[in-house]
């Protein structure tokens, strides 16, 4: 994948996350994740190095957009972000076509929250009653992850099916 | 069309071990914390007030911030009505568990159940 491909990529994902980020959700935390679809088609096109680096860029540009650059809500974004590529990178590699984009998205989503609440936990509550939220979390990662890794899954094979090069 | 199936075996066994470790951790969540016996009211960060959850009672607690009057009933407690502007912390409702919390932002208010003798510990693991 090019280094414009990629650029261009990440941009995508800084606005998939600011528009999600304007949909009226029951708590101000709750995403959709839909701006993970771009994380894991980088990560089945290109790999674990690049989709590292869309997820980086999206929490650090999306966080500067939201003006909550260095807030509570950037650090927690980027432990659950990293927390979420690098497993999902590892599952991708160890797993290989056993699992599709779904079955890795979930385990993304499911990563992602409970890093948040770790570092929400450990870092900024120190509230033994946050941890309380985890099967909550663990639950909402459920559909979330099934939707984004069913979409993303699609569009890889969409791409794939246009002459997008594998590893290029 | 190419034939579409998208998901694979793998994908169903990770879904449902995921689901197994949500229904755990609901199961877990709902045990593990026993109802609480007495509610801590602090504002700005200072104790106000202890109430036994045994006892019913109504209480105007006042502060420079505002006032917040609470409900104590059937070992339950909840703010029945606030000055503040948004109301949250009289929405969010009856709470009685170990742990679990009422904060008002705005006049600095919070309500935390506790077991006997305060929390002396996080958790405790048998």
């Amino acid at each position: 994948m090019s280094e414009t491909r990629l650029a261009s990529l990440a941009a995508l994902a800084v606005v998939i996350h600011t528009l999600e980020g304007m949909i009226p959700m029951p708590f101000p935390w709750m995403r959709l994740g839909l701006a993970n679809i771009v994380t894991l088609v980088v990560l089945a096109l290109s790999g674990l190095g690049s989709a590292l680096m869309v997820t980086v860029v999206r929490v650090v540009v999306g966080s500067l957009i939201a003006g909550q650059l260095l807030g509570p809500g950037f650090f927690l974004a980027l432990a659950g972000g990293t927390a979420a590529t690098v497993g999902m990178g590892l599952l991708h590699r160890v797993a290989g076509g056993g699992l599709s984009l779904v079955g890795v998205s979930l385990a993304g989503a499911f990563l992602h929250n409970a890093a948040q609440l770790a570092v929400a936990g450990l870092v900024y509550t120190r509230h033994a009653g946050v941890f309380y939220l985890l099967p909550v979390l663990m639950g909402l990662a459920l559909p979330t992850g099934l939707v984004t890794g069913w979409l993303a899954e699609r569009v890889v094979r969409r791409m794939k099916d246009d002459g997008e090069s594998v590893n290029g | 069309m190419r034939p579409d199936r998208v998901v694979t075996t793998g994908d169903i066994i990770v879904f449902v071990l995921l689901l197994a470790a949500t229904a755990a951790g609901v199961a877990f969540a709902s045990r593990s914390r026993p109802a609480g016996e007495e509610a801590a009211i602090e504002v700005n960060g200072v104790l106000r007030e202890k109430l036994a959850l045994s006892v019913d009672r109504l209480l105007k607690i006042e502060s420079p911030y505002g006032f917040n009057t609470v409900e104590v009933s059937g070992g339950r407690i909840r703010v029945r009505e606030a000055s503040c502007s948004n109301k949250i912390c009289a929405a969010q409702g009856w709470v009685h568990r170990e742990t679990e919390e009422i904060v008002c932002l705005p006049n600095r208010f919070s309500v935390r159940v506790a077991g006997r003798g305060g929390e002396k510990y996080d958790g405790i693991t048998r």
